[in-house]
Order: structure tokens, then C-alpha cells, then sequence
């Protein structure tokens, strides 16, 4: 019998429809995360001004800080960019004013500086931001060589600045990286601040590389000068009790801080990048100071014992065991440090092993994240890089002084490779890059991220294609404990994985992450459970969230707020 | 006040005394046969081979027909005493000799070296001395004698005697450099500076080639490289001309590039050693070391290009492995592993046992994050050489890294035992035990901690004085004499037993025209004992020059010729790989 011709041609197509959309999830699943440069299509015309000159002041090459907050409170993140000066250039100087941007919810910023309050003041560096006041409104803390600023955000858009009156203006010394917490677990959030060396134009020195050519010194040629703890007295000043807390050191470089409770034990501890003299890892001993632990715990050092640059740094749990592990950017040829949480206050240094060593070696780090930009639920790593020496090219043949930043692939248990070159135009930009902060910008379920760069314009990378897998992100607000839940850990379980995260104001280089906590959740609809445990001690646990949506949970409430996810055109 | 000029001449560190000890040509007392007053006409030179086969000596004695040294022959193979100065037995009238080697002897023309003989059971093979030679080493071994007993008027005579005949010696090697550089040093420790100079100089241009004006120019480059002025651009154009026209040797090449590398003109060093490069395309060693100085200078791309070029050179096994680990190295330090590992494993199949390669190929592994294959290739690396720091620390370091705390504490224990000043190992140490909780971990912790520091402070105070003395020198460029003197007053207060700011200091004085502080600046590196390199007899020769003390500007002059020599060779020899 023959077959009927009407019949066979009807199967073909249905055969080759489903082969298509076999093809497309496979596509869908397997096409790479990309980043775009969206930086101008944001409105993002940012140009950091280091007053490069002759003389070589070592500020010139140091900042560009860059920071990620919600500071009108809409639920969209804005950004926050750190201008520098100049020491030979007056106009230059003036013109040289730190930036605000305004999330305008529809991919694009509004410079929102002019009527903000916020000035410039001598040559920044970097900045941080949390609602140290409790009052609902993020502030603000901008670091400088000389002259740091504490501003308080007014809620309608505009900032005050009481330094003064809150008494934490820093010690006249060049100051680095910031960060918040609460060390005391009184509820309000306190202040670390990072503090470099004791430069000034008096004492710039003249340092040179090989053929007696002039370059940035090397921080050493210095002296250190100590960093400084804030304690918050909850009435809108600030105390400096860095030696009554045993955290006064006058042997560290400082330039990248970042806290967080790496033994568990529910109290914020501290961690310090210092450059090119041993890091610090201060373990808060629960009674309002803290001891110096770096050494011992194996994560002040490089795997020989030597001390290496240590610039940026960042503290997450990167292979899934719920401790605290860190990374810490250093030079080329010293590769940027990946130390793995051992448990029982010790690391292990896994920079070769993770693939981190053989990635970074080239390069020279500042900033860095910990972030989870495709949504696969663990958390990969991206890296701003960029030489401290203009001239460099100048007597080495195989580096530059603009590098490109680095996006390092987990694949689930703490390897990472390099997956950069096939992230889209992003991570093809070659640039002087220093600082790097990640946050959903476009609120679309991935995350974004924010790369001050020293001398030229600031970048906006918008990720498309993390949100092809799902996720959730969480604002916690907090009653008892401070309001931006500065210290909460946060443990969300799905499909038998247990993914921890915590909320940390301050990190990277000289800036911050969105305060948001982003979870990747794979393909999977919904979240078992998630708990909060708070500074306060308190646990919320919320069962059954559905993914793709930004949940604010507030502490003791649960969840007060939920919205999806946006999805542009 | 130390008299320099007899502590130099007890300086066995000095190469013109060690040349002048060397035992090459003293006087043998083998045969019982004593140098005879006669005049040197009626006595023969001899030197003498003696083998037990008859078949060796026949070998050696083709050799010797084939171009090699009668001397080196006998250094290596003679059972002879007198093997030890190449064979040398000393002059004699031919009727003083045994009659075997009178018949032996007789047919022989000068230069000559007689056929296989044999004589009281040994196989023989004697060579007749030229005339000129014989001559030659009567008066330079006297010379010698003369020197080593003080009795310089002796030596400087008997050398100068010897010098005639050593012009005529051939080939022209170091037998008249050695004669040239013994009647110099005679006349210095007299003190007749003006007969040593000319002496001096026509020895080095002999052992070093080219002109003197070379080694002046480059000096006069050193010692203005802090200073990056009109005067330093000068001397620098002057150099590089010079060397760009100059027949110089292959070891000066090699000499002045590192000396240039070592005080930072990068540039001119590789200058130096590219000419070298174009004017002994054929040379190994000299494209060895342009491709070192490469990365040293921190030219990883154009190192690897010359490595590879060198590669391709003809080279024994040996060789060949060293340059490949060379390979291997720098691929590693830019992080291109896979090509560093193929160049570790090309050079372990040149030389399987070497450990330096085994244990190249092992730190690629551990850089890859394989530890445990890095582990297994230091292991194979301990089981050639089990005295190995370097080994054994790599095994601590790897099973640090593999969480086997207890091998990795009991390794770093063994590079210990063998370097107990091993930084890392004292580090992989304390943190082995503080993983392991045993007792001793603080203390151990304590003591990494304590080196840790100190190498730090070493490295921060060398790089300390480069910097101000950059910075002083700096000032002299802003027209701010006064301040650069100040400033490097205070260097030499902070850095006290470091001469470069002393050098610098005398050098601004002396810009300024201000000559007798500038003499006093530098003899106080001599007095205070911190120095008395070539730089120091070279600036107090010009800064005497121009205070018309001409004596003393000679005697300087004198001083600076003799220990440039030595600052040459003694780059070379650290040069050397």
C-alpha cells in the first residue's frame, strides 16, 4: 500500500519543528554570558581625573573608587563614582567632582550630582555607603588623601556633609577603602577605614625603574600609617577606638577592606589587603577588640611566605562549604590570591589549584567580586585590572599599562577559569581599571557591574544572557539590627543545594557592591527555604520563594515586599 | 691610615695577585738538574709527557700535532711531577742529560716534540723549548720569585728581561699578558706610577682588546649613571661610538654589559651585548647571555626569541638542556604553561638526570594546580640527588598543598638540616604544624615571621638607596646644587657603609668645581673601608688632575687600571652560567 503523500510531508515538518527547538534550549543553555559596554547608552560620561604628571605623585595612580547603592530608595541601584584632582593643574582639580547617578529604571542614569551636596574634597579614592544613622536612607563615606567625608543622606536626593560633627573625617592621612559593619552588635552600623602611606607633595620621592626612567614609587619607599576604626556611638558621631580595640598597626600599607564573619561565630571580623607588607585578618574576639591573626591562619602572605601586593579583596563562600574564603589582588607575576576557609580560624592557599594563579599571573589586580553573573548558584569571580606604571611598556616587553579585567568561571567547586574573551565587549575593553562593583543594575535577575577606571571614563558592563537562568534577589532590612542588615548571613536551599551569602558594605577596591544578595538558582521555579540570621541574632526563615523576583525581607516580619523581575526590551 | 696599596697586594681576591701566584710557570726541581749560570745559548728548554703506554703516547702525541698546547697534554695526562707546570723540566746544558734522552733530545729543533720513547719503563714524549720561550720563563719564574719575596726593583728587572721575549712568544696569549701585568704591578708597589701606567694599559688592551679609550669611556658612563644630564647623554654617545668601532674581545662585551646591568643602563647593556652579537654571530656564550640580559631586564618576548635562536646553535646535551629550561622559564613567568612544560621535558630528554629541569617541570605542574604530578616529578628529582634543598622544599611545599601536613612539616625539616636559613622552608614549616596543632607551631610561626621581615627590610633598604640617590642626583638636574649635596650628605648619614652616595656626593663637589672636597669625598670611602672599586682610584685620579697634583692623579690613575681589571673579571665570572 502506498503511503499517502499528505501524510509524509506533515511528519517532516513536526520532526524538524522539534529538532529547531531542541536546538534552540541547547542554545539557550549553552550561549555564553555576555557583557555589554553600556556605559554610553546609560549616560554614563564619567571621566576620572588622576592629574597624571611628571612628578609622579603616587595618588595619581591609585584610585578611581566606584560604588553601587539605592540611595533614593526606589528599589533601582545607582551609582556612586569617585573623582581625583590634581596636584599640578588647579582648574583640573576643581573641575574634578565625584559623581552621582541616578537609576532612571529605564537602562539609563541622570547625573544627579549638581544638586546632590556632594563636593569634591582634595584627591578622592574610594567610598562606601550604609545607613549608619538607622534612619532608612543610605549615607555615605567618600575617602581622600587627606580629608575624608562623612555624608549624610537627606532622603530627598541630597546629602549633608557632617564630618565634622560626627568626628570622622579620617586622620589627615591618605585613606584607601572604607567598609561598615557592627562590630558590637548594638545595632548600628561602625566604620573601618583603610589608611596607605605617608605621602605628601613635601615628601614625593623620586623613584625610578630600570634605565634611571621615572615611575610611581613603590608603596614601601614610605612609611605606613595606621588605619582607623570608627566605633558608631548611635547618636550621629563616631569614635576612633583603633587602639583601644587592638586593631591599631602602624605596619600596613592599607588598600582594600572588606568584613566578615570567616569563623562563624556570629561577629564580624576584618580583613585587610595591605600592600606589599603581610595582610591583616583582625578575628573580633566578641568584647569590642580584636586580635591580628593573618599570619597564622595563612592568609597574610603569599604561598612562599613572601608578602605580596595585596590591593583588593573580597570574602564569600566560593565552593559551597558555607565558610567565608577570600581572594586578594596582587601584581603580575605574583598571580592574585585565592585563600580557601579551612575552618577552625585557618586557610588554605588555593591560587594554583583553583585555576586562579594560572589566570591572574599577567595581571595586575585591584578590584574585585565575588558574584554569581550567570546564575548557575555558585559564585564566580571578576577582576578589574590595570598597571600602577604608566611608562611600563616603556622597559618590559610583555606587559602594559592598560589590561583587560578578567571574569573567572566557577565550575562548582572552587576551579575557575578564564571565560573573558567569550563574554561579549565587556571584558574585551583594555583599560586602566581600579575598582570593580557589581549590583543588578537593570533589576533584571543578573548582575551587573560598575568598573571605575584611573584617568579615563568609568564602564557600565550590562549583563545579557545571566538571567537565562533564574534567580532572586534580597533586600534585608533590619529592625534590630542595623537597617541595611550589614553582617546578615544568608542560607538559601534549593534543590539540596545550600547556598550561603552575606551582607557586606564595602569590599573589592575602593567601593562596594549593591547591598542586595543575589542568589543564582539554575533553572529550578522556586527556592525551599531561606534563612536570615541576623546580627542580632535572630533568624527569619522564608519557605517556598518563587524565583525571578526581589523579595525585601524584614527582620522579624519576613517577607514585606516582593516584585519580578524586570525584563527590558 | 691602612696603606691600600699593601692591602691590595695582600688581597688574594685581587686577580693581578692571583695571576701572579699562579703556579704555570715556576721552576721545576725534577731530575735533580738546577738552572745553570751559562748563558742561555748553551742550554736547551724542556718539557717533558710521561705515560704508561706506548699507545697513549702516540695519541697524545698526535694531539699534540693537531694544534694542541704541549702543556695542556702534559696537565692532563703526564704521570710525571712536573705535569703539574705543563710538563716543564727547566734548562739544561744537553751534556748534563742521561744519554737515552740526550739521543732523544739532539735530533730536536726548537718547538720540536721527539718521537715516542722509552726510558726507565715510561713512555715519553719531550719537547725542546724555543729559545725565546726557555729565555722566558728563566726571567719571568725569577721575576715571580722576586715578587712573592717583596723584592719589587728584582721583579720589575727580571720582568722586563722576560718581556722581549715574550712578544716574540707565539701564539700571543696570555704568557705576555701575564708578563705585562707582573712588571706593572712590580713598578705600582714601587711606586713609579708613571712606568706602570703605559705597562697597564698595553696589558689590558692586550687581555681585553680594543683601546684603552674603551675602558675609559665606560668608566666615565658608570660613574655619571645616577646622573642623567648633559654630561651622562656625552659620555654615553661617546661610549656607545666607541664600542660601535672597537675590535673588542668577547669577554669585555660580556664584562661591561653585566657591570652596565648592575647599575641600571638597561639600555646600554643590551647595546653592548647586541654588538657583541652582531661581531661573534658563532658564539654561543655570547648569544647565551644577550638572551639572559634579555630576561633579566625583564624582556620575556625577546629572551624566548634569543634562547630559541641560541637553540639552534650548535651545542652539546648539556647545553642544549640549559637553554631550554631557560625556555622554560620565562614561559612560565608569563603564564604560558603548556610551552613551559614542553620546554622542561625537551630538556630533560638532552640531560634525564638533571634536577634543575625536574624540578622546572614540576613547578609548571604545581602552577597548572596538579600537584600531586608536580609532587611525583621533585620526588624523581630527590631520587638523583637526594641532598637537594631545592628538592626537598618543593616536596614540603606540595604536600603542604595537598593537606599532608606531617610530609610536608618532615620535608621542610630536611631543607633545613641542609640550609637552616631557608626562608620558605621555614614558612611551609610553621604553617604545617599550625595545621597539625603541634607545640611548636607559634614558635615556628615566630621565626618565619622574624625572616620574613628581615628580607623584607633588606630588600626595602636596597631599594631605599637607589632612591636617594636618584632623588639627589635629581636636584642637581633642577639646577638645585646646594640641595642635592644636602641630601646626599643625609644618604651617606642613613646609608653610612653605602658607597654610592659618596660616589655621587664627590661627583656633584666636583661639578661644582669645588675638587678638594670632591678628593676628600672619595678618599673617604677608601679610609673608612667601603669601598675601592675602580670607581673610586677613577674619580680621585680626575679630581687630583684638576687640582694639578699630577703625581697623584698618576698614582690614582695606576690604581684604577689595576682594579678595573679586577671588576672586569669578576663580572665575567658572575656572568658566567
Amino acid at each position: 500500500m502506498q503511503r499517502h503523500k499528505g501524510a509524509k510531508s506533515y511528519a517532516l515538518p513536526c520532526v524538524f519543528v522539534s529538532l529547531c527547538l531542541c536546538g534552540f534550549a541547547i542554545a539557550q543553555q549553552t550561549a555564553p554570558v555576555v557583557f555589554s559596554d553600556a556605559t554610553r547608552q546609560a549616560g554614563i560620561n564619567f571621566k576620572h581625573e588622576n592629574g597624571a604628571s611628571r612628578e609622579k605623585y603616587l595618588p595619581e595612580t591609585m584610585s578611581a573608587g566606584a560604588l553601587v547603592f539605592d540611595y533614593d530608595n526606589d528599589g533601582w541601584a545607582d551609582i556612586f563614582l569617585v573623582n581625583g584632582g590634581s596636584y599640578v593643574d588647579r582648574a583640573a582639580a576643581t573641575a574634578a567632582r565625584h559623581r552621582l547617578y541616578r537609576n532612571n529604571r529605564d537602562g539609563k542614569f541622570t547625573d544627579a550630582t549638581a544638586s546632590s551636596g556632594i563636593v569634591v574634597s582634595g584627591f578622592g579614592m574610594g567610598a562606601c555607603s550604609a545607613d549608619f544613622d538607622n534612619d532608612g536612607r543610605p549615607d555615605l563615606y567618600v575617602t581622600a588623601v587627606e580629608s575624608n567625608k562623612l555624608y549624610r543622606n537627606n532622603g530627598n536626593g541630597t546629602f549633608a556633609d557632617i564630618t565634622a560633627k560626627a568626628g570622622a573625617g579620617g586622620n589627615g592621612l591618605w585613606s584607601s577603602s572604607c567598609a561598615f559593619a557592627d562590630i558590637d552588635s548594638d545595632g548600628d552600623v561602625d566604620l573601618y577605614v583603610t589608611s596607605y602611606v605617608d605621602f605628601s607633595i613635601k615628601n614625593n620621592k623620586y623613584c625610578s625603574a630600570m634605565q634611571n626612567i621615572r615611575t610611581y614609587c613603590h608603596p614601601n619607599v614610605y612609611k605606613p600609617v595606621p588605619h582607623i576604626l570608627y566605633r558608631n556611638n548611635g547618636d550621629g558621631t563616631f569614635t576612633d577606638i583603633t587602639k583601644e580595640a587592638g586593631v591599631y598597626r602602624t605596619d600596613g600599607n592599607g588598600l582594600g577592606v572588606v568584613f566578615g564573619d570567616y569563623d562563624d561565630d556570629g561577629f564580624a571580623d576584618i580583613y585587610v589587603a595591605n600592600d606589599s607588607v603581610p595582610n591583616f585578618l583582625f578575628h573580633n574576639k566578641r568584647n569590642g577588640t580584636f586580635e591580628e591573626v593573618g599570619f597564622r591562619a595563612g592568609v597574610s602572605v603569599g604561598g612562599e611566605g613572601r608578602p605580596l601586593a595585596g590591593m583588593g579583596t573580597d570574602m564569600a563562600d566560593m565552593d559551597g562549604d558555607g565558610l567565608l574564603d577570600i581572594i586578594v589582588t596582587n601584581l603580575d607575576r605574583e598571580t592574585h590570591s585565592l585563600y580557601r576557609n579551612l575552618g577552625k580560624g585557618l586557610f588554605s592557599n588555593v591560587t594554583f589549584e583553583s585555576g586562579v594563579g594560572q589566570a591572574t599571573l599577567p595581571f595586575v589586580g585591584f578590584g574585585a567580586a565575588f558574584l554569581d553573573y550567570d546564575n548557575d548558584s555558585d559564585l564566580d569571580l571578576a577582576i578589574a585590572n590595570g598597571d600602577i606604571i604608566d611608562n611600563v611598556s616603556r622597559f618590559r616587553d610583555n606587559t602594559t599599562h592598560e589590561q583587560r579585567n578578567l571574569l573567572l568561571q566557577n565550575d562548582g567547586k572552587g576551579r575557575f577559569r578564564d571565560v573573558g574573551p567569550t563574554s561579549g565587549p565587556g571584558f574585551a575593553l583594555k583599560k586602566v581599571s581600579r575598582t570593580l562593583a557589581a549590583g543588578d543594575l537593570d533589576n533584571d535577575g543578573d548582575l551587573d557591574i560598575v568598573i571605575g577606571n584611573n584617568g579615563q571614563t568609568a564602564d557600565l558592563l550590562r549583563n545579557d544572557g545571566g538571567n537565562r537562568n533564574n534567580s532572586l534577589l534580597i533586600h534585608a532590612i533590619g529592625t534590630k539590627s542595623n537597617r541595611d542588615g550589614i553582617g546578615a548571613r544568608l542560607k538559601l536551599i534549593f534543590d539540596g543545594k545550600t547556598l550561603t551569602r552575606h551582607i557586606k558594605a564595602g569590599s573589592s577596591y575602593q567601593g562596594q557592591n549593591d547591598l542586595r544578595v543575589h542568589f543564582g538558582l539554575e533553572k529550578a521555579a522556586q527556592a525551599d527555604r531561606l534563612e536570615i540570621l541576623w546580627p542580632s541574632g535572630l533568624i527569619d526563615k522564608v519557605e517556598g520563594i518563587k524565583a525571578n523576583q526581589i523579595i525585601a525581607v524584614t527582620e522579624g516580619r519576613g517577607i514585606t515586599r516582593q516584585e519580578p523581575f524586570q525584563r527590558m526590551p | 691610615m691602612i696603606n691600600t696599596e699593601t692591602q691590595r697586594h695582600r688581597d688574594t681576591k685581587k686577580a693581578g695577585i692571583i695571576r701572579l701566584l699562579l703556579p704555570a710557570f715556576f721552576v721545576s726541581l725534577c731530575l735533580c738538574v738546577s738552572v745553570l749560570s751559562q748563558t742561555p745559548e748553551e742550554q736547551i728548554g724542556l718539557r717533558l709527557i710521561a705515560v704508561r703506554t706506548q699507545a697513549e703516547a702516540a695519541s697524545l702525541r698526535n694531539q699534540i700535532q693537531s694544534g694542541q698546547a704541549f702543556e695542556a697534554v702534559a696537565k692532563a695526562h703526564s704521570i710525571d711531577p712536573s705535569a703539574k707546570d705543563g710538563g716543564y723540566l727547566g734548562l739544561f746544558r744537553l751534556t748534563d742529560l742521561r744519554a737515552e734522552l740526550q739521543r732523544a733530545v739532539t735530533p730536536l729543533k726548537p718547538g720540536e716534540v721527539s718521537p715516542v720513547t722509552l726510558i726507565g719503563g715510561e713512555f715519553l714524549l719531550i719537547q725542546r723549548l724555543t729559545f725565546e720561550e726557555a729565555n722566558w720563563i728563566v726571567s719571568y719564574n725569577a721575576g715571580l720569585a722576586a715578587f712573592e719575596s717583596a723584592r719589587y726593583e728584582d721583579a720589575a728587572q727580571k720582568f722586563s728581561q722576560a718581556l722581549p721575549y715574550a712578544e716574540k712568544l707565539t701564539p700571543v696569549d696570555e704568557r705576555l699578558e701575564d708578563n705585562l701585568h707582573g712588571l706593572a704591578e712590580a713598578y705600582r708597589l714601587q711606586k713609579k706610577y708613571a712606568d706602570a701606567e703605559p705597562v697597564y694599559r698595553r696589558y689590558l688592551v692586550l687581555h681585553w682588546g680594543g683601546s684603552a679609550e674603551v675602558l675609559d669611556r665606560f668608566s666615565a658612563l658608570v660613574a655619571l649613571s645616577h646622573f642623567q644630564d648633559s654630561q651622562f647623554q656625552e659620555a654615553r654617545l661617546k661610549f656607545l661610538e666607541v664600542v660601535g668601532h672597537s675590535p673588542l674581545s668577547e669577554a669585555l662585551f660580556a664584562a661591561m654589559s653585566s657591570i652596565l646591568f648592575e647599575v641600571q643602563l638597561v639600555d646600554e647593556a643590551e647595546a653592548v651585548a647586541e654588538r657583541a652579537g652582531k661581531l661573534f654571530p658563532s658564539s654561543r656564550a655570547v648569544h647565551f647571555r644577550l638572551a639572559e640580559l634579555y630576561r633579566r631586564g625583564w624582556k620575556p618576548r625577546k629572551a624566548l626569541e634569543a634562547f630559541e635562536r641560541t637553540s639552534r646553535m650548535q651545542l652539546d646535551p648539556l647545553q642544549q638542556s640549559v637553554i631550554y629550561q631557560k625556555i622554560g622559564s620565562i614561559h612560565t613567568e608569563v603564564a604560558e604553561f603548556d610551552q613551559a612544560a614542553s620546554a622542561y621535558r625537551k630538556a630533560l630528554e638532552f640531560t634525564p638526570d638533571s634536577v634543575d629541569a625536574r624540578l622546572g617541570l614540576g613547578d609548571v605542574l604545581l602552577q597548572q594546580g596538579k600537584p600531586q604530578d608536580a609532587l611525583n616529578e621533585y620526588n624523581r628529582a630527590l631520587a638523583t640527588d637526594a641532598k637537594s634543598a631545592a628538592a626537598h622544599f618543593r616536596v614540603a611545599d606540595a604536600n603542604l598543598r595537598l593537606g599532608r601536613f606531617a610530609e610536608a612539616s618532615q620535608a621542610a625539616a630536611k631543607v633545613l638540616a641542609i640550609e637552616a636559613g631557608h626562608r620558605k622552608a621555614h614558612y611551609v614549616l610553621a604553617t604545617a604544624l599550625v595545621r597539625m596543632n603541634a607545640q611548636d607551631s607559634e614558635r615556628q610561626l615566630e621565626v618565619s615571621r622574624k625572616l620574613e621581615a628581615e628580607a623584607r627590610s633588606e630588600t626595602d633598604r636596597g631599594r631605599n638607596i637607589v632612591i636617594v640617590n636618584r632623588e639627589a642626583a635629581a636636584k642637581l638636574l633642577e639646577a638645585r646644587p646646594e640641595q642635592a649635596i644636602e641630601m646626599f650628605v643625609k644618604a651617606i648619614e642613613t646609608f653610612p657603609d653605602s658607597p654610592t652616595a659618596y660616589l655621587n656626593l664627590g661627583i656633584v663637589q666636583s661639578k661644582l668645581g669645588q675638587h678638594q672636597v670632591a678628593v676628600e669625598t672619595f678618599q673617604k670611602l677608601l679610609t673608612r673601608n667601603i669601598s675601592d672599586s675602580f670607581l673610586v682610584s677613577w674619580h680621585l685620579a680626575q679630581e687630583y688632575r684638576h687640582l694639578g697634583d699630577m703625581e697623584a692623579s698618576q698614582r690614582h690613575r695606576v690604581v684604577y687600571l689595576q682594579n678595573i681589571d679586577v671588576a672586569l673579571r669578576e663580572a665575567l665570572e658572575s656572568n658566567l652560567d
